[in-house]
């Protein structure tokens, strides 16, 4: 069956307005892979248990990615990242990969999936000193 | 749309107004089938919304509660009470009493500053502990009892024993030699409780047994030196008033509870033993006053504009803070009508009975809550009025506690767990109540925290299986007859 843009759900975006991370107020329904896409964002974006009615459904791993992570722990979080994220119906394969560009100081975390439909979508969050700033591609 | 007083009243939680925002959701056709994932926008707000309409009905149903006695509860109970019915709650209060602390006659003098000894029941959990708040000296061959206005007895062979006892009603003041000491049977009252001060005691004494001991009154010697067990002097006692580490009836134990000192002293031994009206407290422990009874204060307040006293006036009256006091040494309350010293009245009258969380009352106590009834009369013209405390009626309990030997439980920390258990469970008992041994004492035995697993069972059988207290009787439960036993 090929998938419709309804076929994955109907949302509202999170990521509207002049900087991109504010929620949709005329909130217009959003359809197609940016509702996956926002949907990994808030995945791996919102602290764990903050969602009461499922508490295991998010972590936020930016929030745990800082100058003394150690591969290890940064390993550690690619697998948690990971296995949340796979867990979606929606989505084939997840890929997650974090960097850390000491030139910068910022962790550079670079999501990517494949849709049931086979479409490719890309999320990269930079997490620095500043915040947190999200580009799609 | 009409509401009823439970729509006021209960609050509507959280997965309530939910289902009730999904269902209007279906019905205005929202999309919400297409919400596929848990962190969908459309979910968390409706999630989130639910959530603060269940906390506005919270506060709603807490604020409607609030403002109706029967429902009021907790902090929003003591403004309404106070604000619509003037009437404070009753704050917590210590148990204190007296204990008596038991030499050796090869120890040293130990002098005790108040608050420096702390005695505690036995075991590592739940242990009830008690600090002294009065100062005294622990010497062999001497017994201090009454505190600084008290009196001092100094055994002039450097043994011997003394015992104090009260024998009845309206017994006068008197010193018996027995084998080996001698005994003084204090003055009593009415009710057989002791009367006698230490410096009427001291004179009795100088003068009946003046080859044996040489007795001298503390102070102003204005104490009322109460009952003890056989002394040895050669050991030397002190009589010492102590107070609970904390508020709460759970301090309210039992005489002749298994007890240790705290802050050890060499060969110092403590104990409980009656003092007066059959207990060893002289201020009884409570916990704040509970809402059930607050609001019946409340509601009883209401019996008291009345052109005539009603029952309800008389419990109000009885539970009133009486004069001088920080709360009101009453729990219990029965007003009998038509009764009068004991007996059916042939003219009108009114006895109220009265015990505290531990049962009866000194006649201080009693005193100042008959106080309340009076000045201006809160009873009609033509009425007989009395306030009389309930008598203890001790209850020993002897049985086996059964304990499993791999549970690793120690005898003393369930003994312990047992008493703080029963020391609970007296709290619940009204006068007159009957006690159910096997039915109902044996399963609060059986469950104390956290042994209930560790106690296979408590064997009450040899007991009565129900102890029926008179009707100014107060049952007062006493475990340390019971034995324990490994299985």
């Amino acid at each position: 069956m090929a998938a419709t843009d309804e076929s994955l759900g109907i949302d509202y975006s999170c990521l509207a307005g002049p900087d991109g991370d504010d929620l949709d107020l005329t909130f217009t329904e959003m359809t197609g892979p940016s509702v996956l896409l926002e949907d990994a964002y808030k995945g791996v974006t919102t602290p764990e248990g903050d969602l009461w009615w499922a508490p295991a459904d998010s972590v936020d791993i930016t929030a745990q990615l800082g100058e003394s992570t150690d591969a290890a722990e940064r390993q550690a979080i690619k697998s948690r990242a990971s296995a949340l994220l796979s867990s979606d119906l929606r989505v084939r394969d997840v890929g997650v990969d974090i960097k850390y560009d000491s030139a910068s100081r910022t962790q550079r975390v670079t999501i990517t999936e494949t849709v049931i439909t086979g479409q490719k979508l890309g999320l990269v969050l930079t997490a620095g000193s500043n915040g947190v700033s999200v580009e799609k591609f | 749309m009409s509401y009823t007083i439970s729509d006021l009243i209960d609050a509507i939680d959280q997965p309530t107004y939910f289902k009730r925002l999904m269902d209007g959701h279906q019905a205005n056709g929202v999309p919400w089938k297409s919400w596929l994932s848990t962190r969908n926008i459309g979910l968390s707000l409706t999630q989130i919304a639910s959530k603060m309409f269940a906390t506005l009905s919270g506060i709603g149903a807490a604020t409607m509660r609030g403002m109706l006695l029967d429902y009021s509860v907790g902090a929003a109970l003591k403004l309404f009470g106070k604000s619509q019915y003037q009437i404070e709650k009753t704050p917590a209060a210590f148990t204190s009493g007296r204990f008596i602390m038991i030499g050796v006659v090869s120890a040293p003098t130990f002098s005790f500053s108040a608050g420096q000894l702390t005695v505690g029941t036995l075991g590592t959990t739940n242990v009830r502990t008690f600090k002294n708040t009065d100062a005294g000296t622990l010497k062999p061959g001497t017994v201090n009892l009454g505190g600084q206005n008290g009196i001092s007895i100094t055994s002039k062979s450097g043994g011997g024993t003394v015992r104090f006892i009260a024998s009845g009603p309206n017994v006068a003041l008197s010193v018996v030699t027995v084998l080996g000491g001698f005994v003084v049977f204090n003055k009593t009252d009415s009710a057989g409780n002791p009367i006698s001060t230490g410096s009427e005691i001291a004179t009795a004494i100088n003068i009946a047994v003046p080859t044996l001991v040489s007795a001298t009154a503390l102070g102003a010697g204005s104490a009322i030196i109460g009952v003890t067990p056989i002394l040895d002097m050669g050991r030397g006692a002190l009589a010492l008033n102590f107070q609970a580490t904390s508020p709460g009836p759970e301090w309210n134990l039992p005489i002749d509870s298994p007890l240790v000192l705290k802050t050890s002293y060499p060969g110092v031994t403590v104990v409980n033993p009656e003092y007066r009206f059959g207990t060893w407290i002289v201020a009884q422990g409570d916990a704040e006053e509970s809402d059930d009874r607050y609001k019946l204060r409340c509601v009883s307040r209401w019996g008291t504009i009345g052109s005539a006293a009603n029952e309800d006036a008389y419990v109000y009256w009885a539970l009133q803070v009486p004069t001088g006091y920080q709360s009101s040494p009453v729990q219990h309350v029965k007003v009998l009508s038509g009764y009068w010293l004991g007996a059916m009245a042939t003219f009108p009258s009114v006895t109220v009975v009265i015990a505290g969380a531990a049962g009866a009352l000194s006649t201080d106590d009693v005193d100042a809550v008959s106080n309340n009834f009076y000045n201006p009369n809160k009873f009609p013209l033509g009425f007989q009025f009395s306030a009389v405390s309930a008598s203890n009626l001790a209850v020993p309990i002897t049985g086996t506690t059964y304990i499993f030997r791999k549970s690793g439980a120690q005898i003393a920390d369930v003994q312990a767990a047992q008493i703080n258990a029963i020391t609970a469970y007296q709290r619940t008992l009204d006068i007159g109540q009957p006690i159910y041994t096997v039915g109902k004492v044996a399963g609060v035995l059986e469950t104390a925290s956290p042994f209930s697993a560790a106690i296979r069972n408590v064997d009450l059988s040899g007991m009565s299986t129900v102890i029926t207290p008179g009707a100014l009787q107060f049952p007062l439960l006493n475990i340390a007859g019971m034995n324990y036993q490994y299985v």
